[in-house]
Parts: C-alpha cells; structure tokens; sequence
C-alpha cells in the first residue's frame, strides 16, 4: 500500500459523498413509508370510493363515516385504497388515519354498494327514504329520475367522448374552436 | 337560481319534518347520510313536476357540462347527475348531492355554452356547499315544531321526512350569504373549467332585464338581490383578472338545437 501514489491513497471524497447521499435518501424513503399509515377510516358522512382518481368515475363502493380503508397510494388529493377485495379512490378530505368516535363498528364496518344485511344498510343510510319508496307511497312516476341517472352513466361509460369535449372546452379558451 | 316562483314552503310541511325529526324518529338528526337521498327526492318531485326533456342531444350535453364542472369542484366525488326539464318556465335547481335540474325556458334565454355551465356552476356550488342540506337541517330544529310530535305513523315516517324535506329545498330561498357563496364558488369553477365566467353575469342580466315580462309576473321573485349579485359577480371575474374563458357558441347552438329560444339580449 506504501507504493501506492498520494492520489490513491487520498480519501475517496467523491465516493464518500455519493454513499452519504444514498443512505440519506434510503432513510428518508423508509421514514416516509414509516410515517405514512397503512389503514384510513372513513372521517365523513358516506364517502364515495370511485373507480379512478376524478368525480366523473362510478363509485365502486359507499362506505359510511368509520369504515376501515387500507391504504394503497396516495394520488394528489385521491387516497388508492381497498376495501376488502375491491381497490378503489377515496377523496383525501374524506378519509384519515384518526378511528372517528360514535359510530357503530360492527354495524358500519364492511358496508358497500350490495348491501348485504339490510338493517345495516338501514342505519347507515339515514333518516331519508329513498326516492323509490317515496315513488311507491306517493305514487309518483321514477322514470324522470331513472331517466337522468341512465344518463349520467351513458356519458361516462364513453370516457373517450367525454375527454373530447373537456379537450374542445380547452381549444375554444385558447381560440381554436367556435 | 331557482327563479321560478312557487309558493313558499307548505307550513304543513316544515311542521311535519319537525314532528318527524323531533318525536317520530326519536329526536334523531338529519344529517350527511341523507344527503343523496334527499338530492334523488328533489330530483323525484321536479321530474314528477316538470317531465325530464325527452331531447336525447340536449341531456347528453348538460350532463357533459355538469360533469367538466362537477370534476373541478372542492368535492369532486360528489356525484353530479345533470338534466333538462321540458318547460317554458325559467328555473333551475340544487337538488342535495349533486342533482342540477335545468328547464328548456332557461336554456332558451341562452346564447351560448358558457350561460348554460355558468347557471349549473351557481347550482352545483349550492350541492357542493350543502345548501339545501342546511336548510332542512335549520328548519327541522325550530322550537315552534316541539309541540308536534308523533304525527304520522312509523311506518311512513321516512317518506314523510322526504316530502317534507324536499318542499323545504325546492321551495324555501336560499339566504343572500348563500346566493353570494354560491355565485362565488360558481365563478371559480367556471375559471378552473376552462369556461368564461362572464357567462353567469351575462345570464343574470338577462334574468333582470326580463323581470315582470314573464307570464304572471313571477320571474325573479325569489331574488329581490339580483342587482346586488350583478355586482358581485362582475367584482368576482374582475377580482381574477377578468380570465375570458370558452363560449362554445356554436356547440350551445348544435345542442340545444330543439329548445325554443326566446331571445332576450
């Protein structure tokens, strides 16, 4: 080693400095993961849990203010999430890592869009009839209503229409379209 | 908006969502839960009132304008559901959750796309801010309704906590902060949408400048502030550097081709 020249015996700086750098990096990574929690409960209300991260996406799943989420990844202001088999998007602002008080654990949790126990589904869903019981006992016509919620999933079911015309809404503010 | 005028809401109705909430329901609140039911209640009654536009190109294109809109909104998983009611009369509608109705009479004053998403932006900014919802909320607490309890039998209780609540939305005005909030949060929207806000101010003078030409002399009635909210709004777009935006003239003309339009300029 004696033989070596002064320049080899220096003290490797350059590389030094990168393994420093790496470390650091590695250690932040792991202090985010560490830090970000793993389960969200549902801080609000019923939080829609969506199939993508916007508001035009179908809700895969209603989940009342308690339920458990866990957490997959965090996209701008959409929680990915699953809740059991389904994967889905929550609203950050409607979900956190705090368990909110007063809510019926055994009731609440696991409840989605079929609605297996009916009483449930009941308790979770308020104190308002649902626009078909009040159809039924008021003997109102649904087909205005069915009409428009028929609607609303005929124009999201073709995301490539519906991207055009956000997309000529962009063109006309820029001038290119009448 | 709400211009149409209808009378204001049944007293039979607000006692009865008191008595409800207050004995029949064993003093349990309405509250977030009911959101979306009571929006498909309001949707139920006014497509019972007024048929829902049987124009296939026409209800495509508003709930197109009320979905761009819905997406750039504080609550953007608010699942807005827009359509057209097939009426001369002017009026349009926050229903809790999402549910924006507009009639053929408005969207025949229109000259352009930007009005049409400027008037479902001030509705969908009432949704989005729970107006409706804080109505109902507000009137099922008054002290004046404590003596009515127990009115109507179990059984029928949760419809009738829906009619009565949905008279409340339907009928009961909104207050002035909630217009202004509502045109606030509607101009914001307009702008993140990439739509001209002028499109609202356009629409409210025409609203005023038609007010006591309307059959019975019922437009605007609801609105004693329209000149206050003229102001307001032309504050707004100026307050954001006066943005411009998308008109769509010509895409407003080829959808609503089938609405008869009443030219008011």
């Amino acid at each position: 080693m004696n033989d070596l020249p002064s320049s080899r015996r220096a003290i490797p700086w350059r590389w030094l400095t990168v393994t420093l750098v790496l470390t650091w990096w590695a250690g932040a990574i792991a202090s985010a993961q560490a830090t970000r929690p793993s389960v969200l409960y549902v801080s609000k209300g019923v939080a829609r849990i969506l199939e993508g991260p916007a508001g035009f996406y179908p809700a895969i799943a209603e989940a009342p203010k308690g339920t458990e989420l866990k957490l997959l990844a965090v996209e701008g202001k959409w929680y990915k999430v699953a809740l059991g088999n389904k994967v889905g998007y929550v609203l950050a602002d409607n979900a956190g890592p705090e368990r909110p008080s007063g809510v019926d654990w055994g009731a609440m949790r696991n409840r989605d869009n079929t609605g297996a126990n009916p009483a449930e589904v009941k308790a979770a869903s308020g104190l308002m009839a649902d626009a078909e019981q009040t159809a039924r006992q008021r003997n109102l016509r649904l087909d205005g209503l069915k009409q428009i919620e028929a609607e609303r999933k005929k124009v999201i079911a073709d995301t490539k229409t519906l991207t055009a015309f956000t997309m000529e809404i962009a063109q006309d503010r820029a001038g290119g379209v009448k | 908006m709400r211009v149409v005028a209808h009378n204001a809401p049944s007293r039979l109705g607000m006692l009865a969502l008191a008595a409800l909430l207050l004995g029949g329901c064993q003093a349990a609140m309405i509250d977030e839960r009911d959101e979306k039911p009571l929006g498909r209640n309001v949707a139920l009654t006014l497509t019972n009132r007024y048929p829902v536009s049987q124009d296939p190109m026409l209800n495509d294109y508003v709930t197109r304008i009320g979905l761009v809109l819905g997406n750039v909104t504080d609550r953007p998983d608010l699942e807005v559901h827009a359509g057209a009611l097939r009426t001369r009369e002017v009026g349009a509608w926050a229903g809790p959750g999402g549910y924006i109705l507009i009639t053929e009479g408005a969207i025949g004053m229109m000259d352009d796309e930007s009005e049409l998403a400027g008037v479902l932006a001030h509705e969908l900014a009432h949704a989005v801010l729970k107006h409706g919802l804080d109505a109902v909320k507000q009137e099922s607490t008054k002290q004046e309704f404590l003596a009515l309890m127990s009115l109507f039998k179990e059984t029928s209780k949760y419809v009738e906590v829906a009619a009565a609540a949905t008279d409340v939305v339907i009928s009961k005005p909104y207050s002035r902060d909630q217009e202004r909030a509502a045109d606030a949060a509607g101009v914001k929207y307009l702008i993140a949408a990439g739509y001209d806000p002028n499109g609202l101010l356009k629409f409210l003078q025409k609203l005023q400048r038609t007010k006591g030409a309307a059959a019975g002399g019922q437009m605007l009635s609801t609105h004693p502030g329209l000149d206050e909210r003229i102001s307001n709004v032309r504050n707004l777009i100026a307050q954001a550097g006066s943005p411009g935006g998308a008109r769509l003239k010509d895409r407003f003309v080829r959808n609503t081709a089938g609405v008869v339009k009443t030219g008011v300029n």
